[in-house]
């Protein structure tokens, strides 16, 4: 089979997929306890108020009718309306999808820039110190819990040392965002080349990459350190060391770059991460992005919110791990036969 | 020689006796601990380290190594039972769907790719939410989030295996299918199982202790790792340091231990396994 | 895009290098001065005033609109810099005065000459007359508070006598009226405005009204990005004398240890919200350097609420029992820190007719067995508390409460329950015991008894108390305007509901805000939401 074949099919396969997540998604809301109507009614409602809120909500049509309803609504563009914001949940999220974007890719960066070459180090200098250390410090990222380093990293470098600015969203406040292009702030200005709120953003985003970075950069360590080794070990390094190149270039040359093909596939799972990660450290940072808006959300039992946040980031899952499985298959034949 | 590689590495040695040190605590709980994790104490609220109180006591008066001890069984019962009902859930319905093919192969993994399509903490969080915060529920949510994986290495394993001459051959001795997939295939399927199981672990510590802080997890009074931290986590400010550190080193040393063994463990069973996830 | 890698990497270094001093906001100018900057923890829900439920929602339209007449403050001792609200005080808004005919059952008001709608149009008595009748017609708190409370129950009733006088006319007068009437819920705003907004299924403009200001009033809210803030600025050409910050910044800081560190570091002014800091972080910040803590009692009840539909809490000995079991004495340095005084009626100890020494509950475990005994009851006896998630004082309590209660024959579980299901959950009747919160709006025993204690306020009346005695009394009581007897049948009501021990009687929460020492002229309301415009910065 070509690789044209292999993305039709692999395209094919996202169709069920995707039914699949609308059904789970509807059926977390559907399973909420909580009358959304009576939440929308308030204090002081009177029986009759919250019959009639049920009634626009739709909440008295049977299960089937309301899950049609819901998937019409998604077809539309309609997520419903959030009850804390008293906005459509559409709106909302195009404010808050930027934020969230340019912190998951801030943390991915700082991820692959802490990850690779501490992976690689580790794999060279193997049952070394070193490489116990550096695998320590991949695990330990994993395990420490990113609200508690967050915290902690907030108290020393904001509280005790003053180098961070305060926990109050992505810009200081004297600052103007920069024009809109793409809604990521750092990217932004840098386009338009204003260096104040380039300053200001990068400012800001430093302590949240940094939690959510190294929160997740275990796998990528981990990845990088096994592909690493089976390949110093294959017979073709020892070849090349046997015929007296340098350790050196053959280790950072061709062995690196061969190992790294295979962490393209960490990658959709480092997304996953990133995006459950986002839930807590925008919580910690006061970032305002989605995984802020959806907490808030199930803490209130907010059913439009909560279902578009869960879908949201499944889509997004879905397409990432598409991605990964086509690049994938494009970098290496084989896993197209599969 | 497995088992020397196993212990012949330091870390992974002192991982193993981190478990065990964990395990034994949360076994003997109402032996080891110095008093009764929920007795309140109106006369020693916020006292910091003592003798009497060698981690302190909280807002309540209550003795903090008692109730990280009690914590402890929580933790590992909670990730202990979620690991063990995905595996066996996740196991079987990978058996099922790698041997019978067809349809239910397509059905069941259909299904596991919806679940898959979610990151497993968003879903869990999704899952607890809508179930309600109690401990069965929380095991729930954590172990449906956890099937996919054994299902996928199952399934993956019983079609390498049902090619193989060798089912091939029971079968031919008349050997009834599922006595070839118990008694010939599954062994095959232990290790990378083992591997799996002891990183899920790990992560199912985690999990409890991220939705806990987002208040959908283990509630008050229950002692439980992560609901300490995220509740001591306010009181770095005001200076009760003692409520934060402990907990956390309690989560961070435990999902180290299982995380570094679970390493460890797939470098000598599953060697083919390295990196994956 | 003309940025090479090279000079990219140059600013990135920068920034690093920057650190503090560059890029920090440092408040120097006079403009920053004028500016004040608040965290709390929440969005605006809607800007309807007849339906708002967040602080968010509440605190914008409190400070976006004028409501006909207002609360009045005085300074009060010892406390420079604050101002309260005292009981039967009001002063003129977009009302200039008031006068009352048929002995009070009819209120005159004289709209503000001269006062105008951002629009330009004229604020005039038919604009008062349309709001209030869209408060009494569409969904929402004033549809169930005029006709219950005060009696109002037909757009008759409402009146347009010339261009600025509107009366309304009540069936007989009432004590509440004038409370009622200077509600935030009143908003004035402009007819013109909301009706070419309205739509057939939506006369009432509901929906647009969710999301605009119609009115005038201190501040003009010239920014709402949810999750991030919300900016007020101060209004030009207004009758009030010119606010001192000309704008209020709202942070939405939703970690509470972020708001502390924020304080400590003087990046903000002040945190409100409810409660916006737990009792604990505000002792924590008392004698801080550079800020204060002002904190006075106020009139929000913290109850334990148990439902007298289920055994064994239909035993009035059983719930006597339980209020002896209240371990008051550590729950107010331990959860509350003091900023709190000890519930000893059902009614607030600011109300008039509080009587405050009928209560014979105190911490007494004896006395409580005693009467678990008395009482006949199986034990032990399993029982679930529900408390509210996020609500730190009440999952206190809830630890606290569980131990003692354990002591006289219960098993306690502790049932942590989001906003939307407690409620649910509540109204079904189907908490056993709960920790409840309720503060009224208008401080008066009949409000305050009507909603928590009569039969018929099903949504309300967490306990299922139902006593056709005292439901008589409160329906008597509601439209009395001889003070005395209001007052003497408040003690006979306290009485009766004491002796039924009708709650587990827990505290009375103070109003608590921790700002910076520069901040002054802060103002409390009954309604406890603050107002901006008499803030300076000394």
């Amino acid at each position: 089979m070509g690789f044209g074949g292999y993305l039709l099919r692999r395209l094919l396969l996202v169709v069920p997929t995707l039914a699949g997540v609308t059904v789970i998604s509807f059926a977390l809301t559907y399973l909420l306890p909580g009358n959304p109507a009576l939440v929308k009614a308030g204090a002081l409602a009177t029986p009759d108020v919250v019959r009639e809120i049920e009634r626009q909500m739709g909440l008295d049509r049977p299960v089937p009718v309301q899950y049609w309803r819901y998937v019409s609504g998604l077809l539309r563009g309609d997520l419903g309306e959030s009850s804390s914001t008293g906005r459509p949940v559409l709106e909302d999220f195009r404010q808050r999808v930027p934020a969230t974007l340019e912190l998951t890719l801030a943390s991915l960066l700082v991820a692959v820039a802490l990850g690779v070459p501490l992976g690689v180090l580790s794999a060279v200098r193997r049952d070394s110190l070193l490489d116990h250390v550096s695998r320590l410090l991949g695990v330990g990222g994993v395990a420490m819990p990113s609200f508690w380093t967050g915290l902690l990293l907030l108290y020393v470098f904001f509280y005790l040392l003053g180098v961070a600015p305060p926990p109050l969203g992505r810009l200081a406040a004297d600052v103007t965002p920069p024009a809109r292009l793409t809604g990521l702030y750092v990217i932004d200005a840098a386009l338009t080349a204003d260096g104040v709120a380039l300053v200001s953003a990068l400012h800001h985003l430093m302590l949240p990459a940094l939690t959510l970075g190294f929160a997740v950069m275990a796998p990528l360590t981990r990845m990088v350190r096994a592909t690493m080794l089976e390949i110093l070990e294959s017979d073709y390094v020892k070849a090349a060391w046997a015929a007296g190149l340098p350790r050196r270039r053959v280790v950072y040359g061709d062995a690196l770059r061969n190992a790294l093909i295979p962490v393209i596939t960490v990658l959709g799972v480092i997304f996953g991460f990133l995006m459950a990660g986002n839930v807590v450290v925008e919580m910690v940072y006061a970032w305002p992005g989605l995984g802020h808006y959806a907490v808030t959300a199930l803490v209130t039992k907010d059913p439009g919110p909560i279902q578009s946040f869960v879908l949201f980031v499944a889509v997004m899952y879905v397409f990432v791990n598409l991605a990964v499985d086509l690049l994938y298959g494009l970098a290496d034949p084989r896993i197209r036969l599969r | 020689m497995r088992w020397r590689r196993l212990t012949g590495n330091r870390l992974s040695l002192a991982a193993l006796c981190g478990i065990l040190l964990v395990v034994a605590a949360a076994l003997l709980a109402p032996w080891v601990a110095p008093h009764d994790p929920d007795e309140t104490d109106a006369e020693a609220t916020l006292s910091s380290v003592s003798l009497r109180h060698p981690l302190g006591t909280d807002i309540y008066g209550r003795d903090q190594l008692s109730r990280l001890i009690h914590a402890a069984r929580v933790d590992l019962l909670v990730a202990l039972s979620a690991t063990a009902i995905a595996l066996t859930l996740g196991a079987t319905l990978g058996a099922l769907a790698g041997y019978r093919g067809g349809w239910v192969d397509q059905l069941l993994m259909r299904a596991v790719d919806a679940i898959m399509a979610f990151p497993a903490f968003i879903l869990a969080m999704g899952i607890t939410a809508a179930l309600g915060n109690s401990t069965a529920n929380l095991v729930a949510a954590i172990a449906i989030t956890h099937v996919p994986i054994y299902t996928r290495l199952i399934r993956g394993e019983m079609l390498k295996a049902r090619e193989t001459e060798y089912a091939e051959a029971a079968r031919t001795v008349g050997n009834r299918p599922r006595q070839i997939v118990l008694i010939h295939l599954l062994p095959n399927c232990v290790p990378p199982l083992i591997v799996q199981a002891t990183l899920a672990m790990g992560f199912a510590v985690l999990t409890v202790a991220a939705l806990s802080f987002i208040g959908l997890g283990i509630q008050p009074p229950q002692s439980e790792w992560g609901q300490m931290t995220a509740e001591g986590a306010g009181y770095v400010v005001s200076g009760e340091w003692w409520l934060v550190l402990f907990p956390g080193l309690a989560i961070m040393a435990t999902v180290l231990a299982f995380n570094l063994l679970g390493d460890t463990l797939r470098d000598v069973l599953d060697p083919r396994m390295r990196g994956v996830r | 895009m003309s940025m090479d890698r090279r000079s990219f990497l140059k600013i990135s270094a920068g920034a690093a290098a920057l650190g503090s001093a560059g890029v920090r906001p440092v408040r120097s100018d006079a403009q920053d001065k004028r500016t004040l900057v608040v965290a709390w923890d929440t969005d605006i829900d809607t800007l309807d005033p007849a339906q708002f439920k967040a602080i968010g929602g509440y605190v914008t339209i409190a400070n976006c609109y004028d409501t006909p007449i207002a609360w009045k403050v005085q300074p009060i001792q010892g406390k420079p810099g604050f101002a309260l609200s005292q009981p039967a005080q009001w002063e003129g808004a977009a009302a200039e005065s008031w006068a009352m005919e048929r002995d009070g059952a009819t209120i005159v008001l004289k709209v503000r000459q001269g006062l105008k709608f951002p629009s330009g149009r004229p604020v005039t008595a038919q604009a008062v007359k349309y709001c209030f009748d869209r408060g009494l017609q569409s969904p929402g708190y004033m549809r169930l508070l005029f006709p219950s409370l005060i009696g109002v129950k037909s757009p008759e009733q409402f009146e347009v006598r010339d261009e600025h006088t509107f009366a309304m006319r009540m069936e007989q007068p009432n004590p509440m009226a004038m409370d009622i009437l200077a509600l935030s819920n009143n908003a004035i705003m402009d007819p013109d405005e909301v009706k070419a907004h309205a739509t057939q299924g939506d006369p009432w403009a509901a929906e647009w009204l969710k999301r605009n200001i119609a009115g005038i009033g201190p501040y003009r809210l010239v920014k709402n990005e949810p999750g991030v803030e919300i900016g007020l600025d101060a209004t030009k050409n207004y009758w009030r004398p010119e606010p001192y910050f000309q704008r209020v910044v709202l942070k939405f800081v939703p970690n509470e240890t972020d708001r502390v560190l924020l304080l400590k570091r003087k990046a903000i002014d002040m945190v409100v919200g409810r409660p916006g800091l737990s009792p604990k972080n505000v002792k924590s910040l008392e004698g801080e350097q550079g800020l204060k803590v002002f904190t006075v009692p106020d009139t929000t009840c913290h109850y334990l609420a148990m439902n007298q539909q289920r055994a064994p809490f239909n035993s009035v000995k059983v719930r006597q029992a339980i209020n002896y079991a209240i371990p008051i004495q550590a729950l107010m340095p331990s959860v509350l820190f003091g900023y709190a005084t000890q519930m000893k009626s059902p009614l607030p100890h600011l109300t008039p007719g509080y009587t405050g020494n009928l209560s014979p509950y105190k911490h007494d475990i004896e006395k409580a067995r005693q009467l678990m005994k008395e009482a006949d009851v199986k034990t032990p006896i399993p029982v679930k508390l529900a408390v509210r998630v996020g609500y730190v004082t009440h999952e206190q309590a809830a630890v606290w409460l569980q131990r003692e209660l354990e002591k006289i024959g219960f098993k306690v579980e502790i049932v942590k329950e989001t906003d939307a299901t407690f409620r649910q959950v509540a109204i079904k009747g189907d908490h056993e015991l709960s920790i409840e919160s309720w503060q009224s709006w208008v401080n008066d025993p009949w409000y305050h008894l009507n909603f928590l204690m009569h039969t018929r306020s099903k949504f309300t009346n967490a306990s299922f108390y139902s006593n056709p005695v005292l439901d008589k009394i409160i329906d008597e009581s509601l439209p009395e305007t001889n003070s005395d007897r209001r007052l003497g049948n408040a003690r006979v009501a306290q009485k009766i509901l004491i002796d039924d021990a009708v709650w587990g009687f827990l505290w009375y929460d103070s109003w608590t805000r921790v700002m910076k020492t520069d901040v002054t002229g802060i103002e409390k309301r009954w309604d406890t939401f603050e107002r901006y415009y008499g803030a300076r910065r000394a």
